[in-house]
């Protein structure tokens, strides 16, 4: 074992420019206390309106409009310190839409939730939040693939779970899977392989 | 050919095939013994530089969230062992975990335990894999993948003692543990924590200073810990780049305040970083067996629960800290027995995010082995 190697030395420091603000992330043990997020709460209520909050007793909601998405976010991010966005995804209420954003802080165990909500049509829009969280990029494909949510200034919104051209949005309440698709039609055989509307997919064991 | 027709009529639409450049577009995968799975990355080369590289992922989608959808809860287990396959047990503890919050659930102590005692030993398992198929990607055809294989059997031997399956458990459920350890557990697993660090020290004995294996792992693939918290990087690739990141200190589940154990960060952030984080955490996590073990207390492994779940209305997100990063489970409940929403946060998923900006400037070797240093698994990946 090479014992020059210092990256194996566990009770090495951890090195600089570890946290945001130069913490040595995480004291062991012990998540920062729901004051932080009472703080936090305190701040964005001061720089921004019409916000909403929920307090529970591992995370703090705040709920906006689509329109404040970016900015709250972004107050997250630089003032507050939570720069690390775990998880982004997409709610399908059957009367609108709900994205739903965990940030974390490298030191602290309890999240900000940001909810916002889109309206049930087609193709509602949010803002991207690539230009700031580039690990936001596979997340939104995600979401527009699934959801069919579009992310506006997203450098590459196109599907990434399902094929290019596939028809529709799966993950919503409404979707309805067309029983005779086939993933590679040039390789359809009339009658032997591959369905076409009207038929089975071998065409010669029809159940009557 | 002035265009390059792909079979399956999809075109690649960040950048056109055909150029007068002096580019070569190379197509590396999906079927490919190196993509550690179903992974496509288009690389566009010149000469043997990479100049830019698109995954393309989806090929093992199986809709499990919008399965999960139809399924109960519990029916909603076997789902979570399929995502990370090489670490079912932290994929089933992130599951129960989220459906004890959404509905309340109070685990008994000795199922904690065993659920920690499986979890850190998939750990080892997955990160032998991870070595192994790593020092195969830099180049040695098999020989540490086999040392590491020969002894991820008997850890594989001990999940067969007590679920009956060797990679997809579905043995950590929501209450507890699906059954109790049987009496020959504590002695075979005693036994192989008393020979584990000497094979690790195998492994590194063939890999660590080795002079081929330092020349094609230093210095590449250099993530920068402000970019990686950038791109949601979590998990070893996170705490290679220096940041001491590790949920089971930053937001301890489960029982894990009461273990005594280090988190290994590494200094540069390349390939040879993160494979000695994942050797570091294989003792890290070995010692963590071994004190649940001697603190493993009786009493009853599951919480008596109703035949069918039907949380509450509300929403719930549990992490954990997998193998290959944190793995998030956000389930929605409408007070039925299915969920309304399940989704996985997936690590593997997102820390590809960070693969593109590393591979370009390298070479096409090097990519081989950045990608293995990633360490996917594309069940996760595709979900």
């Amino acid at each position: 074992m090479a014992e020059s190697n210092d990256a194996l030395d566990p009770t090495r420091p951890a090195p600089q420019g570890a946290g945001p603000d130069g913490a040595q992330g995480p004291t062991p043990g012990q998540p920062a206390l729901p004051e932080a997020l009472a703080a936090a709460r305190a701040e964005l209520e001061r720089l921004h309106e019409g916000l909403s909050f929920r307090e529970l007793d591992d995370r703090l909601e705040v709920t906006a409009p689509v329109e404040r998405l970016l900015e709250v976010a972004m107050t997250c991010k630089n003032e507050l310190g939570y720069r690390l966005l775990m998880s982004q995804t997409a709610v399908d209420w059957k009367d609108r839409f709900e994205l739903v954003y965990h940030l974390y802080r490298l030191d602290s165990a309890y999240p900000i939730v940001l909810r916002f909500d889109l309206p049930r049509v087609e193709s509602p829009e949010a803002p991207s939040l690539t230009p700031f969280w580039p690990g936001a990029e596979f997340q939104e494909r995600e979401i527009f693939d699934l959801m069919g949510i579009v992310f506006v200034g997203h450098p590459d919104l196109r599907r990434i779970l399902l094929a290019d051209d596939f028809q529709g949005h799966p993950l919503r309440k409404d979707f309805e899977q067309d029983p005779h698709y086939v993933l590679m039609p040039h390789l359809r055989i009339p009658g032997y392989a591959g369905a076409v509307k009207g038929e089975t997919s071998t065409g010669r064991f029809l159940h009557e | 050919m002035s265009e390059i027709t792909l079979r399956t009529e999809q075109t690649i639409s960040t950048f056109p095939m055909d150029t007068d450049d002096g580019t070569l577009v190379v197509n590396f995968g999906p079927q490919h013994p190196s993509t550690h799975g179903v992974f496509r990355l288009v690389m566009k080369l010149e000469g043997e530089t990479i100049v830019d590289a698109v995954p393309v992922m989806g090929y093992l989608h199986r809709s499990v969230e919008k399965l999960s959808e139809s399924r109960t809860y519990l029916q909603g287990v076997p789902f979570t062992d399929r995502l990370d396959y090489l670490a079912a047990m932290s994929n089933n503890l992130a599951y129960a975990l989220a459906v004890e919050k959404l509905a309340g659930i109070e685990v008994p102590e000795r199922a904690e335990y065993i659920r920690v005692i499986m979890v850190e030993l998939n750990r080892i398992a997955s990160h032998q894999m991870a070595v192994g198929s790593l020092a195969n990607d830099v180049g040695t055809y098999y020989t540490p993948f086999i040392y590491c294989f020969r002894d991820r059997e008997k850890i594989l031997d001990l999940f067969e003692m007590v679920s009956g399956q060797r990679l997809t458990y579905s043995y950590i459920r929501f209450g507890g543990v699906s059954r109790d350890l049987p009496e020959e557990f504590v002695p075979a697993c005693r036994k192989l924590l008393d020979e584990l660090p000497r094979n690790i020290d195998e492994y590194e004995r063939m890999l660590t200073t080795n002079e081929i294996f330092l020349a094609r792992t230093r210095n590449v693939g250099v993530l920068p810990p402000d970019m990686a918290i950038d791109y949601s990087v979590t998990g070893p690739v996170l705490r290679a780049s220096g940041v001491p990141y590790d949920l089971r200190r930053a937001e301890p589940y489960s029982i894990y305040d009461r273990f005594e154990f280090d988190i290994p960060v590494g200094t540069v952030g390349d390939v040879y970083d993160r494979y000695l984080v994942r050797i570091q955490e294989m003792r890290e996590s070995a010692k963590i067996v071994r004190q649940a073990l001697d603190q493993l207390p009786g009493g009853p492994a599951r919480a008596s629960l109703p035949k069918v779940m039907r949380p509450p209305k509300g929403d719930a997100y549990a992490q954990v800290e997998n193998p290959k990063g944190v793995l998030g489970y956000y389930l929605v409940s409408d007070g039925g027995p299915n969920p309304y929403r399940a989704k996985v946060r997936a690590p593997s998923f997102i820390n590809l995010t960070a693969l593109r900006p590393l591979v370009i400037g390298h070479k096409v070797a090097d990519s081989i082995v950045i990608l293995g240093s990633f360490d996917i698994v594309l069940g996760e990946v595709d979900r």
